[in-house]
């Protein structure tokens, strides 16, 4: 396991990885497990919080991808998943800010029936 | 040349006329009737071949799955055996009949029923009963998992509840099934599946998934502008062809779609890959070989989306130019259904890709949920009876073809009868 995919060091939990500490303020509000968890999240957020996160992360999305390169995605712990988490929950930010304008989809119904029962792999 | 003159260039006209339909208004009374619902439980979905899904579901042997045919009452169990055969049976233990498999999937060559203990091959036989000697001339043999007539067709799994199929699968997809073999169905192993119980009838929800019609309107910030134009502002089909219960939708695409100025995500994400190429190359050559299939885009039209392969009753395939995915739906009561959809995409190898799919499966589900919320709204309406009939117009002739198949096979006495 490299360091900074460990938990905790002496006993501190680090949150997410060194350098994207302006990005604690989302966690854990925007951190889902998985895919469905994400849009269960945000559907769940006012306008102003999803639009709030999508500026601040999408801003930073370059770096977090950079980042990110070169890990075995398949093998995600701890800070580096919670991060990745975070940039993958601008995916369904966008929903709500590029395409409907509004949190949830027009004239759909929350809660609702449909269920990502499986997500894209590796699944987190 | 004007845009009427060039839409009839682009999209077959009088699609319900060729193919020998009907023109008036269609019956509202099969979305809604209980008694009419009890003869498609019999005469549809007791004799057709109906769709489980794809064979990568069991990718080795010992592999399986359990699901429940609610048309049936009937939990079942699919397995793969060491010999490679796929075979269906009710998840039932001839014991005192609870279900032997509870887990959702996974990989045993020996069941364990959980009340007693009697224990099954994964091709059926009964191996072993605790305190056999305290039963009364127990027949063995004749207590294995009841076997459900099973056929594969191109990697796809269907099922038979008649003991001896009237007719083999082979027969029942007949020309359509001669049309889409051997197709390469790109990244079929691995899924991304959805889900949802719905109180619209079946048909309502297959309906849903068999105009485009409707996409204008229901979807105008997902993707009304990906499937309409200024040529063809309504999305007409480029055409529909039909073949005995079985049928296929070409669907208009609007060629100069480019994601909008203030798409920065899906901008960000594609950053630096040349639209279309989002694949390795290996996938790439895969997915030209699909694409070189003579039924997949068969005018070779610069319009065109894609295509919907509908084997009846159940199984609706959509083949695009990416790839392809499938819509299952499973009657429940007359106004209940459960729907599935199955989406299929290679592994993501880098952080950006993962993040493609993510946006991907993200969009999807706003799609869908459009989609599918809204049938609920229209089995309402079909309930209230305010209208006994509703208008078709020629691009909703598979709703049509739909119905007037229904139909067939409810009055057919043979399955013979019903494919003909």
């Amino acid at each position: 396991m490299v360091k900074s995919q460990a938990d905790d060091t002496l006993g501190e939990v680090i949150v997410l990885p060194e350098g994207f500490e302006d990005l604690l303020e989302f966690v854990p509000g925007w951190i889902g497990e998985t895919a469905q968890e994400r849009w269960d999240l945000r559907a769940a957020k006012s306008m102003d919080e999803i639009r709030y996160f999508y500026d601040r992360i999408l801003a930073r999305s370059n770096d977090i991808l950079a980042y990110l390169e070169g890990c075995e995605l398949s093998e995600l712990k701890g800070p580096c998943l919670r991060l990745f988490q975070l940039q993958l929950a601008l995916a369904q930010a966008a929903m709500s800010v590029e395409l409907h304008k509004q949190p949830r989809a027009i004239n759909s119904p929350w809660p609702h029936q449909v269920q990502i029962r499986l997500g894209p792999a590796p699944v987190y | 040349m004007n845009e009427t003159l060039q839409l009839e260039n682009i999209c077959t006209s009088n699609l319900t006329r060729r193919a020998g339909l009907d023109t008036g208004p269609v019956p509202a009374e099969p979305y809604r009737s209980r008694e009419y619902f009890e003869y498609e439980r019999e005469q549809i979905f007791k004799r057709a071949w109906l769709a489980l899904g794809r064979v990568e579901r069991l990718p080795e042997p010992g592999s399986f799955f359990t699901t429940t045919i609610e048309i049936w009452n009937a939990p079942i169990v699919v397995t793969r055996d060491r010999d490679n055969r796929i075979q269906a049976f009710y998840n039932v233990c001839p014991h005192r009949g609870n279900q032997v498999v509870l887990s959702g999937s996974g990989n045993a060559f020996r069941f364990a029923c959980n009340y007693h203990n009697w224990t099954f091959r994964n091709s059926g036989e009964l191996l072993g009963v605790p305190d056999q000697g305290n039963f009364f001339d127990l027949d063995k043999k004749a207590c294995g998992l009841v076997p459900i007539s099973t056929e594969v067709w191109e990697g796809w799994i269907f099922i038979n509840h008649q003991k001896t199929p009237e007719v083999s699968l082979e027969t029942f997809l007949g020309e359509f099934g001669k049309r889409f073999s051997g197709v390469k169905w790109v990244n079929a192993e691995k899924s991304i599946l959805l889900e949802a119980h719905l109180n619209a009838n079946w048909k309502v929800l297959a309906d849903a998934f068999s105009e485009t019609y409707h996409i204008p309107s229901i979807h105008p910030a997902t993707i009304g502008t990906t499937f309409a134009n200024a040529i063809n502002p309504h999305s007409r089909p480029l055409d529909a062809r039909f073949w005995g219960s079985h049928r296929q939708f070409s669907t208009f695409g609007n060629p100069a779609y480019s994601p909008p100025e203030d798409a920065k995500v899906e901008k960000m994400v594609y950053a630096g890959v040349e639209t279309g190429n989002v694949l390795a190359a290996a996938e790439m050559q895969a997915v030209t070989e699909y694409l070189a299939h003579p039924a997949i885009n068969e005018k070779r039209s610069d319009y065109w989306a894609l295509d919907i392969a509908v084997a009846f009753p159940g199984l609706h395939i959509n083949l695009s130019p990416g790839g392809f995915w499938s819509h299952r739906f499973w009657p429940i009561s007359v106004n209940r259904t459960r729907w599935e959809a199955e989406f299929h995409v290679a592994e993501a190898r880098t952080p950006r890709e993962r993040l493609q799919q993510e946006l991907f499966v993200a969009r999807l589900g706003e799609i869908l949920l459009e989609d599918v919320t809204n049938t609920e709204r229209t089995q309402i309406g079909i309930e209230s009876r305010a209208y006994d009939t509703m208008q078709l117009q020629d691009g909703e002739v598979q709703i049509r073809h739909n119905l007037h198949t229904v139909d067939k096979w409810v009055r057919a006495v043979t399955v013979k009868e019903a494919i003909a």
